[in-house]
């Protein structure tokens, strides 16, 4: 599957995002650890504050500084990337400085990435090393 | 007075059972009302062949894949319908390989290998695995598989028995609903050609519905459930698509893939991306790309996912497991990010981007 990483305000937690949004994600195993959809569609979010070691050099530790002090980190893996920008849109777009990391190079607050996604469907944004097309 | 009183108090007290069912709340079901109602009562006819392999064939689905197993329908592990004649493990007429092996008759045994070239060229260098091939009777009736799966199986062999059982019964419904509405739309009451394929289609869409029912029917009645290992089948409707596109298949796969098997590694391709999962159905892992000498974790970027992905697979699978940086063979300028190695190697993976080096590290057993 593939990666991406969401960096929220300290505090954030996917069992009250997922209740706010109305997402649809369900768990029955951890409060920490929600899916939506199977198959291709499967997105699993985790809350995974284990990967705070990759983010202390440039450009991610640049980056993040916006969601402040002790963030909130989040592992989303998915096959469709479409999947995934549905889920991470509904479950972020209510908070302000919200990051999302492709692990490409792609690096964009939840509105850039919203935005970016809405105009350009067919655009694969997992992969891309930045918003240039 | 008092007998007709006393009368009347034993009378009651017979009641009471009665009145007290009648007045106790109905636990749900995830079997929708109109097919459990009185009016989609199956003949004799309907029940046989609905419980024999239609149960199969309707998670297979209506249309064969590479696999023989259904596109867009997850496959559940399946239980002996012979129940406990080849053993009292009602698993063992599937080889313990209920991943691998089917039996939807319940009278066939058997593994998947022909030969002892074949059965080793999946054993590898494994040598408890060489003793299984050496042991087995190819092309007898009793023959068993030690398929690489089956080692994933042995370490996620706790499946919930009200996971199988409900899928079952909402698929069981869903058949019989599909012969009903058949009817009703004035087919012949036989099993022609276009009847069955028209049932088999009908139960393969309500067969999808069903698994969802039954999964989560099968996660909500709690209990410590654990799903074990479900086929993500439904990943096969989208392999037709992903071979055509090459959409939905994880960077790096495709092409090491392809590197692999040209130096002989064999590469179960229908098993890319086999999804597993844990207790109460969180999905724990997935194999990116399963081979004769283990699993391969793929990734491109920075590869910050790697270390969990290698850990959760690690701790699922009994074969060697090792992370494969395929931004070079991708064509990308990007590497795994210092500390990612940095965390891998501390964790016991070699990481490297050479396919060369990746066989040599699986060959040797992959995590040190």
């Amino acid at each position: 599957m593939r990666d991406t990483f969401v960096i929220a305000p300290s505090g954030a937690g996917i069992q009250t995002l997922a209740r706010v949004s109305g997402s649809g994600l369900y768990s029955h195993e951890s409060p920490t650890s929600m899916v939506s959809g199977d198959g291709p569609q499967l997105v699993v979010i985790a809350e995974a504050q284990d990967v705070a070691q990759y983010y202390v050099e440039a450009p991610e530790s640049a980056a993040i500084r916006v969601c402040g002090d002790d963030p909130a980190f989040f592992h989303v893996r998915f096959r469709d990337h479409h999947a995934a920008a549905a889920l991470i849109i509904d479950l972020f777009k209510h908070l302000k400085s919200v990051i999302v990391d492709n692990d490409h190079g792609l690096l964009l607050s939840i509105s850039q990435f919203d935005k970016l996604t809405s105009d350009r469907p067919n655009w694969d944004w997992s992969t891309a090393e930045s918003e240039v097309p | 007075m008092l007998r007709a009183l006393s009368l009347l108090v034993a009378v009651l007290a017979t009641l009471a059972p009665s009145l007290g069912a009648s007045a106790a709340p109905r636990l749900s079901s995830p079997i929708p009302a109109e097919l459990t109602s009185p009016s989609s009562t199956w003949s004799a006819t309907d029940a046989r062949i609905a419980r024999g392999p239609a149960i199969v064939e309707a998670l297979r689905g209506p249309i064969a894949s590479e696999s023989g197993i259904a596109p867009g329908l997850p496959v559940f592990l399946q239980r002996d319908p012979s129940g406990f004649v080849d053993s009292v493990n009602v698993y063992a007429a599937m080889a313990n390989d209920p991943i691998n092996n089917r039996d939807p008759t319940g009278r066939e045994t058997g593994g998947r290998f022909d030969s002892y070239e074949e059965c080793m060229g999946w054993a590898g260098a494994h040598a408890d695995l060489e003793q299984s091939c050496r042991s087995m009777s190819y092309g007898q009736p009793e023959q068993k598989s030690p398929g690489v799966l089956s080692r994933i199986w042995n370490r996620v062999q706790a499946v919930d028995d009200a996971a199988i059982a409900a899928a079952r019964a909402v698929t069981e419904n869903a058949i019989g609903s599909a012969q009903l509405a058949a009817r009703r739309n004035s087919l012949p009451d036989s099993h022609s050609p276009s009847t069955d394929a028209l049932i088999a289609k009908s139960a393969g869409d309500l067969g999808e519905t069903s698994y969802r029912s039954g999964r989560d029917h099968a996660l909500a009645s709690g209990g410590g459930v654990v799903l074990g290992v479900l086929l993500e089948k439904a990943m096969a409707k989208a392999s037709a698509l992903r071979r055509a596109k090459n959409l939905l298949r994880d960077p790096g796969v495709p092409e090491l893939t392809e590197a692999l098997k040209a130096r002989g590694i064999k590469v179960r391709q229908d098993l890319e991306g086999l999804q597993i999962y844990g207790e109460n159905g969180s999905a724990i892992t997935d194999l990116d790309v399963v081979t004769n000498i283990g699993i391969i974790q793929v990734k491109t970027g920075a590869g910050k996912g790697a270390l969990g992905q290698a850990l959760n697979t690690s701790r699922v699978v009994d074969l060697p497991v090792a992370v494969f940086d395929a931004n070079k063979l991708v064509g990308s300028r990007k590497s795994f990010g210092p500390h990612v190695v940095r965390g891998l190697e501390k964790a016991g993976y070699e990481v490297t981007d050479d396919v060369d080096a990746l066989i040599a590290i699986l060959r040797a057993g992959g995590r040190r």
